[in-house]
Order: structure tokens, then sequence, then C-alpha cells
């Protein structure tokens, strides 16, 4: 059983609360991959890891038949040694109008949605350069991942499983 | 419509200044993501990745099964250079692998292990907002290089 040390949860928070920018990847049944770059990310627990859908498209439709994800943190710079973390497990995207009871590995839908289902507003991107910054979105839901496998990305020991 | 995916000069500034985040699923859809430290553009439509001999093993075995990858710009391209390049690896031998080795080694502190080539087949912009998930192939790569000028994107890479 997965448990995320204190330094990943460290890494899992918005970039401008000590985070690192994470990569979310996931894949359609056929085998097409899929990434992109996430800044709302926030960990649950000691094994989840939650990701905030405000500009999911390929991605949603990946997880909507596709529940196999993997959330990926490469920061060289940061947390002194740098963070290199693949995060492996089943996901999904916990949309307002879900059953409030839903049960995602002992979470229910409710408890995400009543903590995050207004990420933009709690977090807004203040670190966010004027010159990219983008308007706020109507928030759509929650992914959160059920992490059950951890992998190093770390220069030399890429692949290495550390839980 | 027989659509090309070209590389602007900023793609390539981003691609090969920052890396890239490489992600490859299994035939069934299972992802796996390394990062691609030492990453050349050859020409318009195709991109080297360098790969150490720990990060080639960690995607082999399902990279030998399904050569799809996507890539995304590492580091401050996560925000900066926010698209999304997919296409179909291969792997290279003799000059193709000699052109990409001799600066990949600098870049990595050791001799790559393998180099893939990844001929580009799709685009898309991934920044936040109403641009995200956009295709981009589909442009004329002038209405490409608009694009890029219209969101206000500018910014070659800095040496990260």
């Amino acid at each position: 059983m997965v448990k995320l040390t204190d330094e990943m949860k460290e890494a899992l928070h918005v970039p401008g609360k000590g985070g690192s920018v994470t990569y979310l990847c996931t894949s359609s049944l056929d085998g097409k991959p899929n990434i992109a770059a996430m800044r709302y990310t926030e960990h649950w627990g000691d094994d989840k890891v939650l990701i905030a859908d405000m500009f999911l498209l390929k991605t949603k439709m990946n997880l909507k038949e596709n529940p196999e994800c993997v959330i990926a943190i490469a920061h060289p710079l940061a947390g002194g040694g740098g963070r290199y973390w693949a995060f492996k497990g089943k996901a999904i995207d916990i949309e307002y109008g879900i059953d409030p009871d839903f049960d995602w590995y002992g979470v229910k839908a409710r408890e995400i949605l009543d903590e995050w289902g207004d990420w933009h507003g709690k977090q807004p991107p203040e670190e966010v350069p004027p010159d990219i910054v983008y308007t706020k979105a109507a928030q759509r839901g929650v992914v959160v991942l059920h992490v059950e496998e951890i992998y190093s990305l770390k220069p030399g020991e890429v692949g290495k499983k550390i839980q | 419509m027989d659509m090309a995916c070209k590389l602007t000069e900023r793609m390539k500034s981003w691609i090969e200044g920052a890396g890239c985040h490489i992600c490859l699923a299994t035939p069934d859809g299972v992802p796996r993501c390394i990062v691609a430290r030492y990453c050349r553009c050859v020409s318009d439509e195709i991109v080297a990745l360098a790969l150490a001999e720990d990060e080639f093993a960690a995607i082999e075995p399902v990279f030998s099964k399904n050569p799809w990858i996507s890539m995304g710009a590492s580091g401050l391209g996560s925000i900066r250079a926010a698209y999304q390049f997919k296409g179909t690896g291969r792997v290279v031998e003799g000059a193709e692998f000699d052109a990409v080795a001799g600066e990949a080694t600098d870049a990595l502190g050791e001799k790559p292990a393998r180099v893939i080539y990844v001929d580009l087949k799709e685009l898309y912009c991934t920044k936040p907002g109403h641009v995200a998930g956009q295709r981009l192939d589909g442009l004329t790569f002038e209405d490409l290089c608009k694009f890029e000028v219209d969101l206000g994107w500018k910014d070659m890479c800095p040496s990260e």
C-alpha cells in the first residue's frame, strides 16, 4: 500500500504554495497517450493526488474510457535534491452532478467537491505571470488519482520503483 | 486533408531548451512517463530524444509494443510553451544516432544509450483558457505562426 511521503506532499501543491507543476498522463483505451502540464494540484490523505478539471478535453475523454493514469513531477531545482516522481494508479473525474456518496477508493465525492470544487477562488493563479494568465474558468470537477505505485524519475534511477 | 505537423521556431526553442516530459502507453492504455532531458529538432517535423540507459529501459517494454509518444516542454516550458506534440517514435542508429549523440553526451553527462526520432503527427495547444485542447496541425504554417502571435507568445526559451 502506497503512502505519500512528507516531501511528496510538499510538492503536491500549486506552485504558488511551494508545489511543482505536474504532468497529467492518460491514454485512450487503444493506447494513444496524452500529456498536459497542470497547475492546480493537491494531495489528499496518504494515497491520492487531485487535479482540477477546468480545461481538460482529451484527458477527460481518456479517463471516461480508461482510468489508468500517471501524474509526474520532475523539478530539479526544488526540495534540495530535486523532485522526481511518477505517481501511477487509477483516476476518475469527479464531476458536479455525481452522487455525493460516490466512493473512489475510500474518499467520497462530496468531500472532494466541498473542499476543492472552487479551486480558482481558493488558490487563484497569483504566481502566474500577467502575460500568460488566463481568465477564470468554470470548474467542472476534480480528477482524483488513487496512487498504487510510485516510480523515480531521477536521472540515473529512472523507472526504479520507490513504493 | 493531409495535415502536416510543422514546428515553429519558438516551439523548437522550447523543446531544445527545456527538454520534454514524454508519455507512452501500452497497447491497452497504461501510460508511462519519463523526462527526455535532451531533445533536438532535427527537422521541422522530427524531434530527436537522446535517452540514457535507465531512461530507455523505463520505456522500452511499452515502446516496443506501441510507438506513439506524446510530449510537452519541461520546466518553464510547461507554462510558457503550452503545446502538446504527438507522433510515433523509432530508434535510430549509425549516422542519425551520431548526429545527436555528441551534443547529448555533454548535456546528459554520459553517452546516450538510444536516440529516438519522433515523427510528429499531431500538435495541440494546452494553454489554459479558451484555446486549451485546440488542435493546431490542421492550420497552415502561416496561420500557426499567427496563432502564436495572437496569443502573445513571443518569448523564446531562456537557458534553464
